[in-house]
């Protein structure tokens, strides 16, 4: 064999292992798994789309992120799975962390999801406040939450640990804003996005 | 011809160092260029406009073309085939990852991380910044020596000096 035809069927090797790595990457790629504990999760564990939300209870923008993802729920129904994250904008929003953690410990109990509705429903009514929590407990009380089960769970530092652990996810997968979603692993930042682009996304995914 | 039909000296330390060099280099490349390939591109592209160099369709074509750029570069160290062009352009991609992470740092812009293993692996910038020097060091070494030993290229040459002479 010439050093030409030797150059060339190196050449060669070299190109087939790079295309052969890039398609197994491509066609192998493996999810990270998606977790959050149960009472964030909606939807059937075995669904074939996952959406993972990143979201901060007061922020306008997830508020309107809401309705559009009820839709995309609703269209797909079982095949579709919600998986909540917290990532209270602590920098923007004064309240964001304090409404994290009371829906981290009503979701202990259960409760989770009445309670997230009301935070968004009433976002403008606790949004701005000195103290939030006097507020926050009536919506527990009216949600006939254990008050005294949630203060304790407040305190915990469990409870701090679970959020700072979604925080520190939301950092590694770059979410710079709020609302971001994950729809088996594609990134749609914002309302716009999730209702406009997402849709096409999942109807490929499901024909996999 | 003749002088150079002699067979190779017994490989020194330098030249163990360089082939070493080669494969890390070689290696990082592949790693990190398998990783951005398993995901989408835009998602890749996002991270690259985080950078605030370049942002739209100039990025996602960066997203695109960047992971197979690596791979072929990594898989044509790890056999050493065009050694030397192939450290080149390995050190042109670690000059430019040094750069544009050190830009960000001089504008102020906070990274989570660096973003060059995709969503496997999450190095801080200032670590990657460390890492991208040392392979720049490697990309040298392979450069100088790393095509003696162990590979493609010297296969290839030995059409030329091999024992049994061209065919």
């Amino acid at each position: 064999m010439s050093p030409f035809a030797r150059t060339v069927s190196g050449g060669a090797v070299v190109a087939v292992c790079a295309l052969a790595t890039a398609l197994g990457a491509h066609t192998f790629q493996t999810l990270p798994p998606e977790s959050a504990p149960a009472f964030r999760e909606k939807g059937a564990p075995n669904a074939k789309i996952t959406i993972v939300e990143f979201s901060d209870f007061e922020c306008p923008a997830c508020r309107a992120a809401e309705e559009p993802l009820r839709q995309l729920l609703d269209l797909y129904g079982k095949d579709s799975r919600l998986i909540f994250k917290q990532f209270p904008l602590e920098r923007v929003h004064r309240n964001a962390r304090a409404a994290a953690l009371a829906a981290e410990c009503i979701g202990r109990q259960g409760k989770f999801w009445p309670f997230h509705d009301e935070l968004y429903a009433r976002q403008d009514d606790w949004g701005e406040l000195e103290d939030p929590r006097p507020l926050f407990e009536k919506y527990e009380k009216e949600a006939g939450a254990d008050l005294a089960a949630l203060k304790a769970c407040e305190q915990d530092p469990a409870t701090a640990a679970a959020i700072e652990a979604d925080q520190k996810e939301a950092k590694d997968r770059w979410v710079a804003a709020t609302p971001t979603f994950f729809v088996n692993g594609r990134r749609f930042v914002g309302a716009r996005q999730l209702s406009m682009r997402a849709p096409s996304w999942i109807d490929k995914e499901l024909k996999k | 011809m003749s002088a150079a039909r002699t067979s190779l000296p017994a490989p020194g330390p330098a030249d163990w160092l360089a082939v070493a060099a080669r494969l890390a280099v070689g290696l990082v490349l592949i790693v990190a260029g398998a990783a951005k390939a398993s995901s989408a591109p835009e998602e890749f592209a996002y991270i690259i406009e985080q950078y605030q160099i370049v942002g739209g369709d100039a990025a996602l074509t960066i997203a695109t073309f960047l992971p197979w750029l690596e791979l072929l570069v990594g898989y044509a160290l790890v056999l050493g085939w065009m050694t030397r062009p192939s450290a080149a352009a390995a050190a042109c991609l670690f000059g430019g990852f040094t750069l544009a992470l050190a830009s960000t740092k001089l504008r102020g812009i906070e990274l989570p991380n660096c973003g060059c293993f995709g969503a496997s692996w999450h190095m801080p910038p200032s670590t990657t910044m460390v890492l991208d020097f040392l392979l720049l060091f490697c990309c040298l070494a392979a450069f100088a020596r790393g095509r003696e030993r162990w590979s493609l290229d010297k296969w290839a040459d030995s059409g030329y000096t091999g024992r049994n002479g061209p065919r």
